[in-house]
Order: structure tokens, then C-alpha cells, then sequence
């Protein structure tokens, strides 16, 4: 069997396993934080909780961009070029987990992160 | 020379057949295995469905004196348990296990001896339970089994043990299916049926069977430490003493929430089946459908908190998980708009089981929509633990998986059957089904919306609940007498219905090009898919199929033979060779039921020879399987040939192992995290007696742990070079064993266990990195004597695949589980 082939599979998931590491990272840093204390240090007129968790927002969707835009332009024909059902069910499904995080993690802008 | 297709079919009859009478004990085919899955499913679901009754024979009228508490927790917690445990899912599991390789084009799944052992692990523990019922010692504290009024203080009885031990005594079997299932569709379909051209069933069987590799493990590693703590006085869940209760919710729900997915998605798929069959037009939306199971495949794992929005969580959290909780209705409206899309542009026809595609319809928007209240914080908080919440989770799963299933039962009892439903009954009694369920959880809004509590075994005259309850219970009584008429039909189909040849329905899948009912072999040659295998012509297949037209359509050496192919592009690439019919899974399936038995009578005593009869009857699976010689490509048919499975380097047993690592890192990682969780969370850290030892001891295990990968591969290595890779084996056993024994002295240094979490959780984990330094020795010595027995070649190494996949797995573990230890060490100080 090709290795190639094989990992075409990971396309339709690489989105929301990103999505899922984003949302295990927040969740903890959320807890971390609190536990430590980091809402208590001010810095500027935010604190660093807050900054750590925005960073880390922004960050993953980044990350969930650049994922998206490698597999937009993944080549359509030849070898390795995976499968056209798989390239564009992952790059659907990468947009699904992108717009995903975007509204599930955008509570980190303004919530109260520890009580 | 084609043989008839009678002798054909006699010669492979004679190959995949069961032995009669006692024999039938041994069966390990997917047709019997599936049917007894779904079939001891629905006794349980009378079962369930008996205890629902007295649940509203109770609530029919206030201050009722027909059971009493105490009886009255055992029966709402058996019928949660019975209807989720012991119902659903080994109901999605048969009806799996029975369909798949029919819509796939196989003759079986891929491991038959692992698919019966699970149904004993199944039945055996469900048994369990249900005996403990009879003799009035059942689980009696709710299906969640919250702590601490599961724990040892509250509930000191052996109730709660009968839950802990019969369940994941059952979920063994989940486990086992789940592997099986997805190794099944991405190894074993007709050849030519490249992922895009599968059935849309199968992706939903996919990702649902994903979900369970990965969604079981935290409650069976929360059942572990619960009882744990309950017969061993480990503290994980002792506020007093370092634990959390909260920590069990969040280990039950993160299996609980995406629980109500994986009985969900069956049910869908079940739908996306039948709908274009009635619609008489393929399925709208094939690839948004795929992308829309995947997505709720993950976000079902981003919920779990919203059953725990009282418990005081701080804001931003209880946000992540209420935003995820609505959003996950995006992807299931997708799936809803594609199946009326599909039926608006089709030429709908009516059947009976349009009739409950039609009642999923009704049901499960109504439960949807409440979905989205409940997952709203503020309503949530007011609705939390009512009624509502009860009628919410009936419409959910009821209008989810019941409603889908009964459409599934009457589409597809004829290819269980041969013969058409006597629908003279099976219309009254849909009819009875919506009426009677509606009548009943409808009202239970309203009642739960007034303030009615769940759980409570009575309530005073004087709140307004009266009517509503005495309505719901009648509801409840028509809706059982609706059930009952379906079980009469589906008798009165198997003796009086009309015989029907292939196809009754005009359908387009694979199924029904198998004879009716479908022979152990399912087809006697495999066909070669060129299309959607959702758009087949059965009826023009299935002769030629039969006369041995395609894939393998011959018996060679009275072996059970089928095909993997390549992954992705569904190329045929090997020939697998599967076992015949033993009595190895019973025996196993008994000596497990041993283990459980031993821990729940707390013979503690008799635990340690029970799991060694379990491993030594283990150990008998592999004898005769593979092969002494390497054969090279064999004729498949259609002027194809292809190397037996135990040639291949991607083989289905290396992908299955790699699945079970998967799991196993799952129930790991859920380990890590609730040490984690007591370290930041939990009460009463600050002063606790750790850990004082060098960190060299704890450096030893993980050296030789890596040791233990490396020699591993080194073996294979050498074999592939054509050398020998016994010592290289023989060393990498020791070097594991040695790792396991390197570990003993950082367990005997640890504080009392009994006294604080912290070296409780110390004690969990360094176990872990000990079972599985054990089962890597075990693993390798194993490929060790195999490749003395001859069964290893430079072509035929899975052995020492997996011997290289549990030594690196070992190794793996052992690094974060002794760091964690001694992290642990430095929380804390002398008391």
C-alpha cells in the first residue's frame, strides 16, 4: 500500500484534530492560570491571563489558516496528489473547524476567565 | 473451470459454516455473532422497557406507595444503565457487525474470534447486572453514578461495584467492536470501492466506531479508580483526602456527552440509507454529509461540561462548552436539510418504514431544539435536573436511534428474513409508537418546566403536577403496548409474511445482492464497484455474483477467504485468511467474566490465576493462524492476484494494534489529565506526604523502556535483512521485564496510598507504566516463540510489528508517567 494514499485520509480530520488542541490548550491554560494566579497580574489595561489566552486564540486560528490554505492548494492532479473527494472534503472540513474556533474559543476576548 | 453455482455455494458453505448443536457455541461469522448482539439487545431493551413501566406506574398518581425509595433508585438507575449500556450500543454494534460486511462487498470482518468474544463479554456482563437486579442488589445511584454518593461512604453495599465491574466488563466489548469495525471498512471493502464510493453508512459507522476508540476510555479509566477507591481506600474522588468529585463527572461525561453521538450516528446513517431507497433518488449531499458526521464526530467531544453547568465552573469555561453545544446542531441541520432535500427532489413513495423516517422527523427536531435551550447557560441553570432535561434526553435518543431503527428494522427484516412485514400490525403500531411517546415526554416539559425534579420516587398533590404525570404514564402504557405489536410483527413476518425474492425495495447497496436470507459467506464472489455503491443495481449483481463472477469466486483448501484492499483507493492488495469456528472466545469470554467476578465478591485472592487463564487462553488465539511459508501472490480471480495478508507490511492485525495503542493512550491520557486536574483543583494539597527519592530510579525504567523499543527494532531490522531476530527479541523481552521490575522500588517508596490522592494517582500511574512494560515483554517474547515455531519470515513480520509497536508504546508511556510521579513529589509537604 502507498503511504501516500493512506495519509490522504488525514485530510478530512487534520482540521479538527488542530481544533481539538486548540480547545484542550485554552481549556487548560484557562485552569493553569487561574490556578496560578495570572489573572492577578496586570499588564496594561488587561492582564496576563488574558493576554496569554487571546495570544493563544489568535494563534490557533492562524495555525487552522495556514492549515486550510495548504491543502486548498494541494495539487488537484498527479502524483501524490490526493484523491479530489478527499481534497475538498478537507478543505471543507478544515473551514468547518476554523469557523469552529472562531465562535467556540471567542469567549476568551471578554468573559471572566476564573470566576 | 467455473464450478455451478450450487456446487459453489456448497463447497463455501462447507468452508464458513458453523457446527451444529453445541457447536453453535463456537460460532465466531458475523451473521450469527450480529444477530445474537442485536437480539440479546432487544431482550435487554424489554428489560429497560419493564423498568420504565414501574418508573410510571410509580409517578402515575402523587404520594403513590407502589415502591419505595430505596427499590425506586434501583429501578430508574437499571433502566438508564440497561437502556445505554445494554441496549444502544450493542444494538449499533449488532446491527454493525451483521450489515457492514454485506454493504462493504466482504465475507466478514476482520477479526470473527475477537467479534465473539466481545458478544461474551457482552452478555456476561449484562447478565451481571441484571441478576444483581433480580436478587435486589442492582446500582441504585442514577447511570452517572455520581461520587460521592457512589462512594464507599454513601452507598457501602455492592451495589455501585455491580455498575463499576459489569460495565466495563461490557465495554470490553464496545472496545472490541469499535477496532474491528473501523479496521473493517478501511481494509476490507469490495474491491474498487475507494472512500468515496462507499456506502454513506459506512462513514457513519466510521466515524461513530472512532469515537468509541476514543470516548470509552475515560469512564472505563473512571470506573478503575472509583472502585478503586471503593476497595482499596484510594482517595480520587475524597475531597477530604486530596480527591475531587468533580473529577468523576468530568471523566463520566467525557465519555457521556459524545455517547449521545455514537448512538446517534447509526441512526443517521440508517436514515442517509434508507431515504434515497423511498425517495427513489441517490443521496443529496454525499461529501457535505461526510464532512458534516466528521465534524460532529469532534465537536460531540467538546460538550461534555454542559451537563455540569451547576457545579460552580468559572464563566469562560461554562462559554467554550455552551458555544460548542449549539453550535453542534450546525452539522446535524446539515444532515437534515440533505435527507428533505433528497426527498423534495426525489418521487417519494410510502412504507412503513417511511412512516418512522417521518416519525425521526418529528421527534428528533423537537429534541434538537430543546438541545439548544439546555445548552444555553441561564436556561439550563433553571431547567437543570427536571423533567425537562428528561423529556429533552427521550427525544434526543428516542427520536435519534429508536425512531431511525425501527425504519432500519422494517427496511431490512426481510433480508434477515426472506419474506415482507404483515402490515396490518405494523401500522397500528406506529401509530401507537409517535402517540404514546409523545403523550408521554411532551407532557414531562411542561411537568419539569413547573419545577418537578427528577429521580424523586413521589411528590405532594399540591404542585399542579398531578394531571401531567397521570397523562405521561398513560402515554408511557400505550407506548409499550405500540413496541409490543412491532415484536408481535416481526414474529408474525418470520412465520406468515410473504416470501420475497432479492431486493424487496428496489434498493441500490450491496446487501441485497447476498441471497435472502444471506449464507455465512455472504457473497460468493466479491464484485468489483465501479460507481457510488449507492448506486448498484442489486438484482442484476446478485446472479452473477452468485455464479462466481468477480472476486474469489472459489473455495481453496477449505479456508474462509476475502480481501483487503488499499485504503483510500479500494485496490485489492492482500488475501485475508480468517479463522474457522472456536470455543476459545467462550473460554475466554468465562475466564474474564472470572476476573470480574473475583473483584466483585472481593475474593481478591482468585483475581491473579484469573487473569492468567485469561492471558494463557490469549496466548492459544495465535496457534495455527498465519502461515509456516511464504507463498508470495495468490489468484484472487478476475485474472488478479494479491499476497496473503500475513505478507503485508499494512496488514489488518498491525492496524488493529494500532487502534488498541490508540484507545489505550485515550484511558492514558485521561490519566495524566485527571492528575493534572486534582494538582490544580482539588482541596487540600498543601499538606500531603509525597514521594522523597532520587529521580535516578525514576530515570531507570524509562532507559530501559527505550531500550526495550530499540532492541525491538533492531529485530526487525534483522529480519528484514534476512537474519535471525530472536536474540535481538529474546533481549528486548528482558530489557521490558527488566524496565516493569525497575519501577517496583519508586511504588514500594511511595507514602500511604490510602492517605492522599497524590500518591494515589502516583500509584495509578506507575501500575499503567508497569502493566504495559509487562505487556510488552509479553508481546515480544511471544513474537519470539513464533518466529521459533516458523511463522516469522522476512515477508511475514507482523509479530514483530507488534512486538515493536507495544515495546515503543511502553516507552512512550513511561516517560510522561514517571515524570508526572515525581512533578507529583514536588506538590505539597510533610503533614
Amino acid at each position: 500500500m502507498s503511504g501516500v494514499r493512506a495519509r490522504n485520509i488525514w485530510l478530512i480530520l487534520v482540521g479538527y484534530i488542530a481544533w481539538s488542541v486548540l480547545f484542550v490548550g485554552l481549556y487548560a491554560l484557562q485552569a493553569l492560570g487561574c490556578a496560578a494566579g495570572w489573572h492577578q497580574v496586570t499588564v496594561g489595561p488587561t492582564d496576563l491571563h488574558r493576554i496569554l489566552l487571546v495570544a493563544a486564540y489568535f494563534g490557533g486560528l492562524l495555525a487552522l489558516a495556514g492549515v486550510l490554505l495548504v491543502q486548498a492548494r494541494m495539487p488537484t492532479e498527479g502524483y501524490p496528489a490526493p484523491a479530489p473527494f478527499l481534497r475538498r472534503a478537507g478543505v471543507l472540513a478544515t473551514l468547518a473547524a476554523l469557523v469552529s474556533s472562531a465562535l467556540i474559543f471567542a469567549p476568551v476576548l471578554a468573559v471572566s476567565a476564573c470566576r | 473451470m467455473t464450478p455451478s453455482p450450487i456446487r459453489l455455494h456448497k463447497a463455501l458453505a462447507a468452508d464458513w459454516g458453523t457446527p451444529p448443536g453445541w457447536g453453535r457455541l463456537s460460532a465466531v461469522n458475523h451473521n450469527i455473532v450480529g444477530r445474537r448482539f442485536m437480539v440479546t439487545a432487544l431482550v435487554f431493551f424489554a428489560i429497560g422497557g419493564l423498568l420504565a413501566m414501574l418508573i410510571r406506574a410509580q409517578l402515575a398518581t402523587p404520594e403513590s406507595a407502589f415502591i419505595g425509595p430505596d427499590l425506586y433508585n434501583q429501578i430508574f438507575t437499571m433502566h438508564g444503565t440497561v437502556m445505554m449500556f445494554l441496549f444502544a450500543i450493542p444494538m449499533l454494534e449488532g446491527f454493525g457487525i451483521y450489515m457492514l460486511p454485506k454493504l462493504l462487498g466482504a465475507r466478514d470482518l476482520a477479526f470473527p474470534r475477537i467479534t465473539a468474544y466481545g458478544y461474551w463479554c457482552y452478555l456476561f456482563g449484562g447478565s451481571i447486572l441484571v441478576v444483581a437486579m433480580i436478587v435486589g442488589y442492582a446500582p441504585d445511584s442514577g447511570w452517572f453514578m455520581y461520587t460521592p454518593l457512589s462512594s464507599d461512604t454513601y452507598s457501602p453495599g455492592i451495589n455501585a461495584d455491580v455498575w463499576l465491574l459489569g460495565i466495563t466488563f461490557v465495554e470490553i466489548s464496545a472496545v472490541t467492536a469499535a477496532v474491528e469495525i473501523i479496521v473493517s471498512i478501511l481494509k476490507m471493502r469490495a474491491p474498487g470501492m475507494s472512500l468515496d464510493r462507499m456506502p454513506i453508512f459506512g462513514w457513519y459507522m466510521l466515524v461513530t466506531a472512532g469515537m468509541m476508540v476514543v470516548g470509552f476510555p475515560p469512564l472505563i479509566l473512571g470506573s478503575i479508580l472509583l472502585e478503586l477507591e471503593r476497595a482499596f481506600e484510594l482517595p480520587f474522588f475524597d475531597p477530604e483526602r486530596g480527591g475531587d468529585p468533580l473529577l468523576w463527572q468530568h471523566l463520566f461525561w467525557l465519555f457521556g456527552h459524545p455517547e449521545v453521538y455514537i448512538i446517534f450516528l447509526p441512526g443517521a446513517g440508517v436514515l442517509s440509507t434508507i431515504i434515497p431507497v423511498f425517495a427513489q433518488r441517490p443521496l443529496i449531499g454525499y461529501r457535505a454529509i461526510v464532512v458534516a458526521i466528521v465534524a460532529l464526530g469532534f465537536l460531540s467531544f467538546g460538550l461534555w461540561v454542559h451537563h455540569m453547568y451547576t457545579t460552580g465552573l468559572p464563566h469562560l469555561a461554562l462559554a467554550f462548552f455552551s458555544a460548542a453545544s449549539a453550535l453542534v446542531a450546525v452539522p446535524t441541520a446539515v444532515q437534515i436539510f440533505a435527507w428533505l432535500a433528497t426527498l423534495v427532489h426525489g418521487r417519494p413513495r410510502f412504507d412503513v418504514p417511511m412512516l418512522y423516517v417521518v416519525g425521526f422527523f418529528i421527534v428528533f427536531v423537537i429534541g434538537g431544539l430543546t438541545g439548544v435551550m439546555v445548552a444555553m447557560v441561564p436556561f439550563d441553570s433553571q431547567a437543570h435536573d427536571t423533567h425537562f432535561v428528561v423529556a429533552h434526553l427521550h427525544y434526543v435518543l428516542i427520536g435519534g436511534f429508536v425512531f431511525p431503527m425501527l425504519a432500519g428494522l422494517y427496511y431490512w427484516l426481510p433480508h434477515f428474513t426472506g419474506r415482507l412485514s404483515v402490515h396490518r400490525l405494523s401500522i397500528p403500531a406506529f401509530w401507537m409508537i409517535i402517540i404514546g411517546f409523545n403523550l408521554t415526554f411532551l407532557l414531562m416539559h411542561l411537568t419539569g418546566l413547573m419545577g418537578m425534579p427528577r429521580r424523586i420516587s413521589t411528590y405532594p398533590s399540591n404542585f399542579g403536577w398531578d394531571s401531567l404525570n397521570l397523562l405521561s404514564s398513560v402515554g408511557g402504557f400505550i407506548l409499550t403496548m405500540g413496541f409490543a405489536l412491532v415484536l408481535a410483527d416481526i414474529v408474525l413476518q418470520f412465520r406468515f409474511g410473504r416470501r420475497r425474492p432479492r431486493d424487496p425495495w428496489q434498493a441500490a447497496t450491496l446487501e441485497w445482492a447476498t441471497p435472502i436470507p444471506p449464507p455465512a459467506y455472504n457473497f460468493a464472489a466479491l464484485p468489483t464497484i465501479k460507481t457510488r455503491a449507492d448506486r448498484l443495481a442489486p438484482a442484476e449483481l446478485a446472479p452473477r455474483l452468485a455464479g462466481g463472477a468477480g472476486y474469489l469466486g472459489f473455495a481453496r483448501e477449505n479456508r474462509q477467504e476475502t480481501l483487503g484492499v488499499d485504503m483510500t483507493t479500494g485496490v485489492a492488495e492482500q488475501l485475508i485468511v480468517l479463522p474457522r469456528p472456536s470455543f476459545l472466545p467462550l473460554w475466554t469470554g468465562l475466564a474474564t467474566g472470572l476476573v470480574f467476578l473475583s473483584l466483585l465478591f472481593k475474593v481478591y485472592w482468585a483475581t491473579p490465576p484469573a487473569i492468567l487463564l485469561v492471558i494463557a487462553l490469549f496466548l492459544m488465539w495465535p496457534r495455527g493462524v498465519g502461515s509456516r511459508i511464504d507463498r508470495g501472490p495468490l489468484d484472487i480471480g478476475a485474472g488478479e492476484s494479491a499476497p496473503e495478508d500475513s505478507e503485508v507490511k499494512g496488514n489488518v492485525t498491525y492496524w488493529a494494534n494500532l487502534l488498541a495503542v490508540t484507545c489505550n493512550a485515550t484511558l492514558y491520557g485521561s490519566l495524566l489529565f485527571g492528575a493534572l486536574y486534582l494538582v490544580v483543583v482539588a482541596p487540600a494539597w498543601d499538606v500531603v506526604a509525597v514521594l522523597t527519592m532520587s529521580p535516578f530510579y525514576g530515570a531507570m525504567p524509562v532507559l530501559l523502556a527505550l531500550a526495550g523499543a530499540a532492541l525491538a527494532y533492531r529485530a526487525l531490522v534483522a529480519n528484514g535483512r534476512g537474519n535471525s531476530p530472536s536474540v535481538w527479541l529474546a533481549a528486548a523481552a528482558a530489557t521490558a521485564l527488566l524496565a516493569a521490575l525497575s519501577l517496583l522500588p519508586v511504588v514500594l517508596a511511595l507514602p500511604d496510598v490510602t492517605a492522599h490522592a497524590n500518591p494515589a494517582v502516583s500509584l495509578a500511574l506507575l501500575c499503567y507504566c508497569m502493566i504495559h512494560a509487562g505487556l510488552a515483554t509479553l508481546i515480544s517474547a511471544h513474537a519470539w516463540w513464533r518466529h521459533r515455531q516458523g511463522y516469522v519470515s522476512p515477508r511475514r513480520a507482523t509479530d514483530l510489528r507488534l512486538a515493536l509497536i507495544w515495546q515503543g508504546y511502553s516507552a512512550l508511556v513511561m516517560l510522561p508517567g514517571i515524570a508526572m510521579v515525581f512533578f507529583l513529589a514536588t506538590q505539597g509537604g510533610p503533614p
